[in-house]
């Protein structure tokens, strides 16, 4: 996990934007640009969807800076922004009309990939860079198995360091909400992972 | 020691976001529950292997225009622009020579010097003049008709009286010359009155003719049929009383059987007793 430690200088940005300094305004989206792109990133596996919303979560913060009322709630309130749109992308995916064949080639493509990965990997020499993209590619895949309320969870505690009652905040959910979709959701990669033969022996032979 | 610890504290534990209290309890239990620790471990494990997945590089951020940094220029900038709108405008006026003026006359617009209308009176006087030039055209004109005409009055009885002077001299034919005249047109008019009756004479011999043998024919098939439907009416009734006599005759046969019959009966009946 990394350690998120752009509070301090966001406080200060904060005050500056607020009074309408465009220079503060322009390096608080600098200093949390790449956070919200990756939390929706995460979120989508889709860098499209992912730009389109913090694009959008930026563009609210611009206009809405002037509300928050207390500047160390800012991580909870732009993460909070940033999940609304992502609710609205799902809600607006949804109400696109997929041809059911395409959704049946994808899922046959997820499986076809992992048979492939989980063979490369029974091979005496994988290509160490190769592996690790790989890698990446089954976690990223692991995480849009989750239900979408624990896929965000799980994004907001383990990539984005938010504390248990900042996602409440930022979701709008009691403490409790997120400590148990937290739980479920890491039974389920657990699960995933165990499945997909993705262990600290792998993952150190790899490294 | 009946205590175990719910999802919740199991999660709470393992971010470290835990009372201190809570915290000691958790570690006691741990202590007495190696499967629980197993547990927690194999979730950390979790963690750490998600942990794996590393950011995205990001395009690079976008960028909120910075507004103009005057701002107490921003404020006026309006004013000013209103002010120099107004200036070009007085320029331009000028350059052109636009001269708008208003008084009691009402509104004056134009270019250059303004030339004042015509006012009401001298309107009113131009209008009198014009009025009295076509009165005296009118006049004039109607004068000149009039001498005109009663010239060309003049003209005409003149000649009038010349022609009337003028028509004893006719040539006139004597009275024989008439009488033949009529005579011959008298002649040619009988003389065609007489083709004509002729051929309508022979035209109507036809038709009559005509007319007379159909009606003939006609007369001869309706006596005909009449006489046809006589016939079949004395056929019918004669046919009609034979009958009514062989019923009759048939009758007299049966009633004389019966008198036979009844007389025979009464003759046994007589026997008999």
């Amino acid at each position: 996990m990394k350690e998120i430690t752009l509070m301090p200088q966001t406080s200060f940005l904060i005050a500056a934007a607020r009074d309408g300094d465009p220079v503060a305004l322009n390096q608080l989206v600098k200093l949390w640009y790449k956070r919200i792109y990756n939390f929706a990133y995460k979120y989508f596996t889709d860098h499209d969807l992912a730009m389109e919303v913090t694009q959008k979560t930026f563009i609210s913060m611009n206009k809405n800076l002037g509300s928050l009322k207390d500047e160390s709630s800012f991580k909870s309130w732009i993460y909070r922004i940033a999940s609304n749109y992502c609710h609205e992308e799902i809600r607006k995916q949804k109400r696109k009309w997929v041809f059911p064949f395409m959704k049946v080639q994808q899922s046959k493509d997820d499986q076809d990939f992992i048979q492939n990965t989980e063979s490369t990997w029974r091979e005496s020499n994988p290509d160490q860079e190769f592996a690790q993209m790989e890698l990446k590619e089954l976690l990223k895949k692991a995480l849009t198995h989750l239900p979408e309320e624990q896929r965000m969870v799980v994004i907001m505690k383990e990539y984005e360091g938010l504390k248990i009652r900042e996602i409440a905040e930022a979701m709008d959910i009691s403490e409790n909400t997120v400590k148990s979709r937290l739980y479920y959701a890491l039974g389920s990669l657990k699960k995933l992972l165990e499945q997909w033969n993705i262990n600290k022996e792998t993952i150190h032979y790899e490294l | 020691m009946s205590y175990k610890p719910t999802n919740e504290d199991v999660i709470a534990y393992l971010y470290g976001e835990m009372e201190e209290s809570e915290r000691a309890q958790i570690d006691q239990y741990i202590a007495e529950h190696p499967e629980f620790r197993t547990e927690l471990e194999e979730m950390e494990g979790t963690r750490v292997l998600i942990g794996q997945l590393e950011d995205e590089e990001v395009p690079s951020p976008m960028t909120f225009m910075a507004p103009s940094g005057n701002s107490e220029w921003l404020y006026w900038r309006k004013y000013v622009a209103i002010a120099a709108s107004f200036l070009l405008l007085l320029t331009m006026g000028k350059i052109s020579g636009i001269n708008i003026s208003y008084d009691e006359d009402g509104l004056q617009a134009g270019f250059g010097t303004i030339q004042k209308g015509l006012d009401a009176e001298t309107v009113n006087q131009m209008l009198q003049a014009d009025r009295s030039q076509l009165v005296d055209w009118v006049e004039k004109n109607l004068e000149s008709v009039q001498e005109d005409f009663s010239g060309e009055l003049q003209n005409i009885q003149a000649s009038m009286n010349e022609q009337r002077t003028q028509r004893p001299e006719v040539p006139s034919l004597s009275d024989e010359d008439v009488n033949k005249l009529l005579d011959l047109q008298k002649r040619d008019l009988t003389y065609q009155m007489a083709q004509l009756s002729e051929k309508l004479t022979d035209d109507y011999k036809e038709i009559f003719k005509e007319l007379y043998v159909n009606f003939s024919d006609n007369l001869e098939t309706k006596r005909l049929d009449d006489l046809r439907n006589i016939q079949t009416a004395f056929d019918n009734f004669e046919n009609a009383t034979q009958e009514k006599q062989e019923e009759v005759e048939d009758a007299l046969f049966n009633l004389s059987r019966e008198v036979n019959g009844l007389i025979e009966s009464q003759n046994n009946n007589d026997k008999n007793n």
